[in-house]
């Protein structure tokens, strides 16, 4: 980048395309436009006419200018200016770069990461050393004493990922001891202050200048999702930063949004919580709550296992004589919109799976109170509506707590009725005050026209005393609960019917079931924020990534221990939010536990140099100058035709020779400038036709076995299959290109050295780009162990029968290698599916010595022995025949099996 | 030489324009009045002509006595002359000639052609004969015109020309003035009168052209004479021009050509009957 003020040219190089204008000129001189052509009878006598000017026409002076112009805005093009170039000089000094790749930077993630190739790319042509410091603790921390090439620095740049848990600078710190002084520190803070932040600041302003990208950082994390009545009620902790709001989003396992709301954080950092409605019929699909963009780990929740829609239990005959006086008639009726409703007597009710069961006007009595309370124990809502038949008296319950236990009731109910609207207490039919804000019917509006003519008494001393989760006008509870054992029971104290008031001719009677009806749900579906440490080691189930996506946990994601929860909201630790579990427990871990703070870092030191993101973004000109310099050569084109050529005279022929040599100069500059700008890397030529590949170890005696292996098997799959591989080739991973091969064969030396970390980025790169590779361990498991760590293999299982394997070209049983008793191992069909191979495994392993069995020398000889015979090598062959078929078909074969069914069909 | 095919498709194109041409020819010849009847004048012949005074030096068997004996003089009785002339048409035709600075001019090939054909047909029309060069003569003017366009391809030759024909001539005479002396030389001791009318295209005088031209003949392809810069040259061009024009004339004037000029932007009348005055005039 080569530039000043505001203006640099990427491809500098390119300006000396520049110097060929003067060559134009002398071009346009040299090849002049052709003559016009007169045909002309006295054209002899010129023959005699002296000629004085022996020069040529020129061009004219505006069209020399006008091609000039044309080509000069090419090269400058090419040249590729840019305005606010992003900035300047290497600096000379090493360079580390610090990056907080905590949950909080995942939203800024691109950016940063970009901003930080552009400082390292700064350097690429200088000598300094890179190194790059992430903050958030890792697994197996990236070793940050490395000191790398500034290209080295951008691929893993380029590989890095924001990490879905807070940063820990203070352990960082203890990284910083290795670095020389008088390094330049480019620190890309998430602004979030933590405990040992002087530790840090102390040690990162010894290691010389300090630039921090990005001071400001923002945070805001959902602690918690708590189911309520109407929904869900999302808690979210936010550091200090401008206003804003930002949506509420519940969804669905799909990511249907089932529910919205938005929440409007003012400037002070603290904890908030929104509550976002859910229609009830939903809520059993709701599996996350989701805050803005869900761009970060915090910004996503799950939630427990889904709701189930709950299932009632109606206490009734199976018809109605009655239908429009029953208590269970009007009782139906509202809850058919909102639940499964299931009539029966009590103990089949019991006995069957039921959240709720409402008992209207009736007192249980013997073997079904006692069924209904164990029910009751166990977890289940009860709800008793009072009635004619509601015998309350028994006994002297106000001293006697375990026989209103007995009486399933909230509390105990004073004989008799009370009669508002007749009798000696003549009060008139009452309404039913507001609900009160705590309990389940909070946000319910009481309709002014709802009276209740006649109510049971809730003994008012009762002690304990019930929850009452509404009262009527004068203050009489009508709703009253209580909790025994897992479950509850709540009473009603007037009629399911319209008997003694209008509760079930109103809208109300279906709300308030409603409500009661999701009680169940709603607690059987928390699994509580992480409240003291489990028991036992959680594993990992669901686990939320750096970038806020839901990911099932791999086999090397840690578990939750006792220990590691003792240290959750103390310090940060490498443990993925989500949900951990055994079968007894789970515990959902967040971000941000509830009662831990956000702050912003207050003050960075004085001599800290503070970059804000943004600025003048660097604008390319190039394309515009390229289009420009077209522009200008059509219409030199153009006035090539009109002008010089004339009207009248208009051809292409003429047309092409008129603008030939402008046309093919400029490209002929054009194409040689833009080979020199883009300086195309001088790539081995890719091999056009199918090879078996194999990763060349370096040892020199496996190398060759690999090689004829695959000489060997190439030979063989020509032969007998449609498939025709060329001359195997050796590759070295960390080099070459691999993505022209379908199938890498790695035969695994006797004493393997470790793959490199570049060579196992990009091996994963091809796995992940759909390539397969076969690994050949010759029957030493733990040198192959040894080659294949760091590859993050995924489960692996012996080759199951009827695994696509078996069929891709030969019918197999087995997979035998140079010893019949060789296993072949492939990833689980559902990695597979998962994997980017199409469903094929992009893994196989085992340990047959395969490519031992397949070698042949240079005359098609088999060079090595193998058991069984000659027999024993065919099928050594058609292993490696099915391999390479399934590496070019996938699950090709396995398709198959649906086309006697699919030809049936097209018959039919 | 031209190629065979080459000669059939245009006399095929140009006798598509035969009845165009001789309605022009035929027009043209209409408007030419040339004053005097060229055939009224003394000669070989029956009818009587007029009386005129004998002179001393004819002989006696020439006196027209029963005129004289009126008179105090001797009068010879001359008859009107008889024999009709026998006129040679050639128009040019060849490449070069089949050529027009201009879509709205005629070409100089149809000029000559015009100009040829309808001094013939006037001259035919007061009693002369008139014959295409090389070929048989014939009464109707479209084989006249047809021979005329039949023969306008070749390079004349007036070796066949017999002694008592008269000759009219159109073409630009472009060509060096040493081939036209070559072949009018035959012509010498002839004493007929004869025409030579002269084709020009205005841009053959104007030189109109700027720039660097390549300029070819259609003559002759392969030359091309490349002039840098066209405009340059137009005045010494147009020396040259008007020198060999006026080289051309003289030459034919010397050997007894009346000589016209006729630009093909131009009316042809005046050039016609300054030609045809000169033909009926008899011999020099």
């Amino acid at each position: 980048m080569v530039g000043f003020a505001g203006f640099a040219f990427a491809a500098p190089w390119a300006l000396l395309g520049l110097l060929a204008l003067p060559l134009i000129f002398w071009l346009a001189r040299a090849i002049p436009p052709p003559p016009k052509e007169a045909i002309f009878p006295p054209a002899a006598l010129l023959g005699a006419v002296k000629i004085d000017e022996e020069t040529p026409q020129r061009s004219p002076v505006w069209l020399l200018i006008l091609r000039a112009i044309a080509v000069a805005t090419l090269v400058l093009g090419f040249a590729s200016p840019v305005i606010n170039p992003s900035t300047a000089e290497p600096d000379g000094r090493n360079l580390v770069i610090v990056i907080d790749d905590g949950w909080s930077s995942a939203p800024e993630w691109p950016a940063i990461i970009g901003e930080a190739k552009t400082v390292v790319e700064t350097e690429l042509l200088g000598s300094a050393t890179v190194r790059l410091i992430f903050t958030a603790p890792d697994k197996p921390r990236a070793n940050a004493e490395d000191a790398l090439s500034p290209r080295q620095a951008v691929e893993r740049l380029d590989a890095a990922e924001p990490k879905p848990w807070g940063t820990d600078r203070q352990k960082a710190t203890a990284l910083l001891a290795a670095i020389p002084t008088n390094s330049r520190v480019v620190w890309f803070s998430n602004g979030l202050a933590e405990p040992g932040d002087s530790v840090w600041l102390d040690a990162v302003s010894r290691l010389g200048t300090v630039e921090v990208r990005r001071p400001d950082g923002f945070a805001v994390a959902l602690t918690k999702a708590e189911p309520t009545a109407a929904g869900y009620r999302a808690f979210i902790q936010k550091a200090v930063s401008e206003p804003f709001s930002l949506p509420l989003q519940v969804r669905d396992e799909r990511g249907r949004v089932l529910g919205t709301a938005s929440i409007a954080l003012p400037p002070k950092a603290g904890a908030y919580s929104a509550e976002i409605a859910v229609p009830p019929a939903l809520t059993k699909r709701a599996t996350s709550v989701v805050l803005g963009r869900s761009d970060h780990a915090g910004a996503i929740r799950l939630l427990g296992t889904s709701d189930r829609r709950a299932r009632i239990g109606l206490v009734a005959p199976p018809t109605d004589a009655q239908p429009l006086v029953s208590d269970a008639y009007f009782l139906q009726r509202a809850l058919a919109s909102q639940a499964e409703t299931v009539r029966g007597d009590i103990a089949s009710l019991t006995a069957s799976d039921m959240d709720v069961i409402i008992l209207p006007d009736a007192r249980p009595q013997g073997a079904e109170a006692d069924a209904l309370r164990k029910w009751v124990r166990e977890g289940g809502l009860l709800i008793r509506y009072a009635g004619p038949r509601f015998d309350s008296s028994g006994g002297n319950p106000t001293e006697n707590p375990e026989a209103l236990i007995d009486d399933l009731l909230p509390a105990p109910i004073l004989p008799g009725v009370r009669r508002l609207d007749a009798g000696v207490a003549f009060t008139g039919a009452l309404g039913i005050a507001a609900f009160p804000a705590d309990g389940p019917f909070a946000g319910l509006t009481v309709p002014n026209d709802i009276t209740v003519r006649a109510q049971v008494l809730i003994d008012p001393a009762a002690n304990p005393a019930p929850l009452v989760w509404a009262s009527l006008s004068d203050g009489t509870p009508l709703i009253a609960a209580r909790g025994l054992g897992e479950g509850s029971i709540v009473l009603i104290a007037t009629t399911a019917g319209p008997a003694w008031g209008d509760l079930a001719l109103s809208g109300l009677q279906p709300a308030l079931l409603g409500r009661l009806a999701r009680l169940p749900a709603a607690r059987s579906n928390s699994i509580g924020p992480l409240e003291g440490a489990p028991t036992t080691a959680l594993a990992p189930k669901l686990l939320i990534d750096g970038f806020g996506s839901v990911r099932p946990a791999g086999s090397d994601d840690p578990a939750l221990t006792p220990e590691r929860a003792r240290k959750i909201g103390r310090e940060a630790i490498a443990l993925a939010p989500g949900i951990y579990s055994t079968g007894q427990e789970a515990r959902q871990l967040a971000i941000i536990q509830p009662n831990q703070k956000l702050t912003r870092i207050e003050a960075y030191p004085q001599n800290f140099k503070m970059a804000s993101p943004g600025g003048a973004s660097p604008i390319e000109l190039g394309g515009a100058f390229i289009v420009l310099g077209l522009a200008l050569l059509a219409i030199d084109m153009l006035v090539a035709i009109f002008l010089l050529g004339g009207r009248r005279t208009l051809s292409f022929l003429r047309f092409a020779k008129a603008s030939a040599p402008t046309v093919f100069f400029a490209a002929m500059v054009g194409v040689g400038l833009f080979g020199m700008a883009t300086n195309a890397r001088a790539e081995a030529p890719m091999p056009l036709d199918l090879r078996l590949a194999f990763v060349e170890t370096g040892d020199p005696a496996t190398d060759s076995v690999a090689l004829n292996g695959l000489r060997g098997l190439s030979r063989f799959v020509r032969e007998r299959t449609a498939a025709e591989p060329g001359e195997p080739i050796g590759v070295d991973p960390s080099n070459d290109d691999l993505g022209a091969y379908p199938i890498l064969f790695w035969v695994v030396p006797p004493s393997p050295s470790p793959p490199s970390t570049e060579t196992i980025a990009r091996l994963r790169r091809f796995l992940a780009s759909g390539g397969m590779l076969f690994v050949d361990t010759r029957g030493n498991a733990a040198a192959g162990r040894l080659a294949v760590q760091g590859l993050a293999l995924p489960p692996l299982v012996a080759v199951p029968e009827g695994h696509t394997l078996t069929k891709t070209f030969y019918l197999l049983k087995t997979m035998p290698g140079r010893r019949t008793d060789s296993r072949l191992f492939v990833e689980t069909d559902a990695s597979a599916a998962d994997g980017d191979g199409d469903g094929a495994s992009s893994i196989l392993l085992g340990d047959g010595d395969w490519v031992s069995a397949w070698a042949i020398d240079g005359q098609g000889r088999p060079l090595f022995s193998v058991e069984g015979g000659e027999r024993g090598r065919e099928l050594a062959y058609r292993v490696g025949t099915n391999v390479v078929i399934y590496a070019l078909t996938g699950t090709y074969k396995s398709d198959q099996v649906h086309v006697p069914a699919l030809l049936d069909r097209l018959r039919r | 030489m031209a190629k065979l095919g080459t000669l059939l498709r245009d006399a095929g194109q140009q006798s598509a324009k035969l009845p165009a041409l001789v309605a022009s020819a035929r027009k043209a010849a209409a408007s030419l009045h040339f004053g005097a009847h060229g055939l009224r004048r003394p000669g070989p012949g029956e009818t009587f002509w007029q009386h005129r005074e004998h002179q001393s030096d004819e002989g006696l068997s020439q006196v027209d006595w029963r005129r004289s004996a009126r008179a105090e003089r001797l009068f010879v009785r001359d008859r009107e002359r008889e024999t009709p002339t026998q006129i040679v048409l050639w128009s040019d035709g060849r490449a070069g000639m089949e050529w027009r600075s201009h879509h709205s001019l005629p070409t100089k090939a149809d000029v000559a052609l015009i100009g040829t054909l309808a001094l013939g047909l006037a001259l035919r029309s007061s009693g002369e004969q008139i014959s295409v060069l090389d070929s048989v003569v014939s009464d109707r003017d479209d084989r006249v015109a047809g021979a005329l366009i039949a023969q306008s391809n070749f390079d004349p030759r007036f070796d066949t020309v017999c002694a008592n024909h008269s000759l009219i001539l159109a073409s630009d005479c472009l060509e060096p003035i040493d081939i036209w002396e070559k072949r009018f030389r035959s012509l010498r001791n002839h004493e007929m009168p004869r025409a030579l009318l002269l084709v020009w295209d205005p841009a053959e005088e104007a030189f109109p052209f700027q720039g660097r031209t390549a300029f070819r003949t259609k003559t002759n392809p392969n030359d091309i004479f490349v002039i840098g810069r066209a405009q340059a040259v137009r005045e010494e061009y147009q020396a040259l021009w008007r020198n060999h024009i006026g080289a051309i004339s003289a030459l034919a004037r010397a050997h007894r050509f009346a000589v016209a000029q006729a630009c093909t932007a131009a009316p042809l009348d005046g050039a016609l009957l300054t030609l045809a005055r000169a033909i009926s005039e008899g011999p020099v």
